[in-house]
This record gives C-alpha cells, structure tokens and sequence, in this order.
C-alpha cells in the first residue's frame, strides 16, 4: 500500500511538471475575422439577406444541436464566415465593467449542461433584446473577434427573431 | 421512415458523428473482449470499481489543470487495476470490500474536488454528470482523444488476439496455467493494464457509473445463446458493436443520452438473447 502511495504521489509531481500547460498568451489577430480591416471588434459591416444557412442547429436534436456548438468552439477556425441559424434562450450577462453582453444558450438533452454563443449586433443594427430566457431564433456570421488580446467567438446578427415567452 | 433516414444521412455528414460512431464501436468491442475474462472470473464489479477511480484521478486531474487528462487517468487507474486484480489471502480486507471502498470513496473524493475547485468558467454539476453519465461526451471528442482511443483499442483487440490461448487458460484454471510454465503473475498484471485501459476509454462512451454495463450485458447475452468461450467471445464482440452503432444513432435522433441509450440498447439486447435461448432450450 506504502509502494503505491508513493508511486501515485511521484507520478503526480512529474505529471504537473510536464503536463501543465503555460499562461496563455495575448492573441495577435485580427479584430475581427469578417472584417479584417476592422480597427475594433464591433465594426463589422451588416450582411446582406435573406442569408444561405450552412449549419441550421435549430433543426437538430438537442444532442445533435449541443455538440455542434461544442464543435464550433473548440475549432472555430473550421467554420468562421459560415452562415449559422440557432435557437435558444436569450440570456443577457453584465460583465465587470458594467458592459451587457448577450448570448443565445443551447442546453444538452438533459438540461444540466450549456453551451452560450455572444450575439454581435452588426454596424448600425438597432437591436431591441427581450426579456432574460425569452425564446429566440437568430441567424448570422460566424465571427472571431480580438478584444485587447482576448480572443472570443461570436455571431454576427443584424437582428434577432423572439418565437416565444420566457 | 424516410424523413428519419434523411435526418439520419444529414447527420452522418457531421465529422463528431461519424467519430463517435468509429470510436463508439471500438471501445465497446474491446470492454465486452475483456468483460469475458471479467465476467468468468467473477469480477465484474471490478469495471465499475476503476471506472470510479477514473472518475477521482480525473477530478484531481482537472484541479491540477492538466492539458491532457488522460495522463493521469491511465496511470493511476492501471497502478489501482494491478492491486484490485492480486489475489491476496487470508488478508483482512477482501477482495470485494477492497473493490467497493476504493469505488465510493475516489467517487466522493472526485466530487468534493470539483466542488472545492471548480474548473475556470465551468459548470460544476454539467461536467459531473456528463462524466458520471456519458450524456454527450462521445459526441465532443477533440482530435487528439479521437485518435488516442482508435490507437489503444486497435491494440487491445490485437493484444487479445495474440494473446487468446494464455488468457483463454487464465480465465478458466489459473493454476494449471501455472503448472505448464506460464508466468501467470505477469499476465495476470498484464491483463489488468488493458482493463483498466479499456475502462478509461470508455468514460467516454457511457460514463462511470454505467461503464459495467459494456462489460456485462453482451457477455451474459452471449452465454445465452452461445456454448464454447470462442463463441461467447465472437458474439459479445459483435453484440456490443451492435448495440452502441444502434444506440449512438437512436440518441442523436431522439436527443436522449448517449450512454444511457447505449445500456438500454444493451438491455433490451439482453432480454432478446434470452428469449432467443430459451426457445433453443440452452
């Protein structure tokens, strides 16, 4: 017992020492994927409609629809510029510095795990939000955005469709 | 019907569906390959005991922020694997009540560090219970898990393969095993390396807590209707394959779990084969 105890313990130390990852670095790219000219990451220009939706996560199941986003965030260079349509609950977010930020959720089957995406409102679209968990339908650009050295993903939305109360 | 295949044929097109799928039937054909020996040998809590372990080395894992917690999972689950496997008698703690206090206890252990230390930005009840559970897990595989488990299943149905004499002598006389000149001790740890292997793989497909379903279900299925151990081997194989395509595919058309519907399907296979015994009157 005293033999594996200590065999744990040094394999734990040597794991930590080689398998922690490093502090992440600044991100150096673009404000904004969609507009590389952009000289801040809300200036993305709007996009023209009716556009043709590549990933329709408001047709899958909800297992389907949770692990597409998850796909979406863990490899979003696959899939920057696609045209994405979902629907989920509106859900707004007050950050530290008293900045509102407004996500669509996507809950797996169920209902204990969420996926959020940040909505983007495109230049010069005058989006009225509802209410916190009302039901929403969106459709927009896939973006990757630079926020001071912070990199995030988004939708680019021109305006948001309410399908239902909260 | 076919509005079911077309929804069906567009989700193929997803590259996580059809990993899950390759990877899904990988794994449950190596967990039912091993839950034979386990099975036989009277050891089939032992699945759910290291499954829990897995679960308590993947806490710790997380708190220590690993970039990969498979680094920690395989080896603390194999070193457990080597010690729960060891016949050891006249010991005060046996064999079984080892299995059961190292389960309950790594699964609390597990939980109160997640609790204590949650991941940046997480949701602590979520990862549980996908964990626990399997709910989408074999959906969101990264590259690298994906090929991970192709590589290490590849291995173990080849080890098996290779190796199908010697275990097939262990299985069933250990001593005999030992009287024709085989190292029985190295086997023996061996062995429990590729469990606790397989085990760890197959978090991924159906959670901790219904891991000792895959290793189980297709070989008591199998035993029903099946008389030699090849053929329990060849049928729990291929029952297993079965049961998780069928499940992954009905969990995604349906949005039900996914490590559940694979046990489901598991059950419902299970009361088949009965049935199908008892009308051939084995």
């Amino acid at each position: 017992m005293k033999k594996i105890f200590a065999i744990l313990c040094t394999l734990c130390i040597a794991i930590y020492a080689t398998a922690v990852p490093a502090q992440e670095e600044k991100y150096e790219g673009p404000n904004s994927m969609l507009n590389l000219a952009a000289k801040d990451y809300p200036d993305v220009p709007p996009f023209y409609e009716p556009l043709t939706i590549q990933h329709d996560l408001s047709r899958l199941s909800s297992t389907m629809a949770y692990a597409q986003l998850y796909d979406m965030l863990c490899n979003p260079e696959q899939y920057v510029g696609s045209a994405v349509k979902l629907k989920g609950p509106y859900m707004p977010y007050q950050s530290e510095d008293g900045e509102i930020m407004h996500f669509i959720l996507v809950f797996d089957m169920q209902g204990c795990c969420e996926l959020s995406l940040e909505m983007l409102p495109t230049r010069g679209a005058n989006i009225e939000y509802p209410e916190m968990n009302t039901e929403i339908e969106v459709e927009g650009l896939f973006d990757i955005c630079n926020d001071n050295g912070l990199r995030f993903v988004a939708l680019r939305i021109n305006r948001i469709n309410v399908v239902g109360q909260n | 019907m076919h509005e079911m295949l077309d929804t069906l044929a567009y989700y193929f097109t997803f590259p996580f569906v059809r990993n899950a799928l390759i990877v899904g039937v990988l794994v449950s054909l190596c967990a039912a390959l091993l839950g034979v020996v386990l099975v036989l040998r009277r050891l089939s809590f032992i699945g759910d005991g290291l499954s829990h372990v897995a679960f308590g080395a993947m806490a710790v894992a997380t708190v220590m922020g690993l970039s990969n917690n498979m680094l920690l999972i395989l080896p603390v689950t194999i070193i457990c694997s080597i010690a729960l496997m060891q016949r050891q008698r006249n010991k005060q703690v046996q064999g079984d009540a080892k299995i059961a206090m190292l389960s309950v206890g790594s699964l609390a252990a597990g939980y109160i560090l997640f609790n204590r230390f949650p991941p940046k930005g997480g949701n602590v009840s979520g990862d549980v219970c996908t964990t626990l559970f399997g709910s989408t897990s074999i959906l969101t595989l990264s590259q690298n898990e994906v090929w991970l488990s192709l590589i290490l299943s590849i291995a173990v149905c080849l080890i098996y393969i290779v190796f199908y004499n010697i275990i097939f002598s262990l299985t069933f006389d250990e001593e005999f095993a030992a009287s024709q000149g085989i190292n029985t001790k190295a086997y023996n740890v061996f062995i429990a390396t590729i469990i606790a292997t397989v085990i760890s793989l197959a978090m991924n497909l159906v959670g901790s807590l219904l891991i000792s379903a895959l290793l189980v279900f297709p070989v008591v299925s199998a035993m029903r209707v099946c008389k030699s151990f090849r053929g329990v081997v060849i049928c729990s194989a291929v029952f297993s394959a079965v049961c998780a395509a069928g499940g992954i595919v009905i969990s995604i058309l349906l949005g039900t779990p996914v490590g559940a519907t694979i046990v489901a399907s598991d059950a419902i296979g299970f009361a088949l084969f009965s049935l199908i015994g008892r009308l051939k009157g084995i």
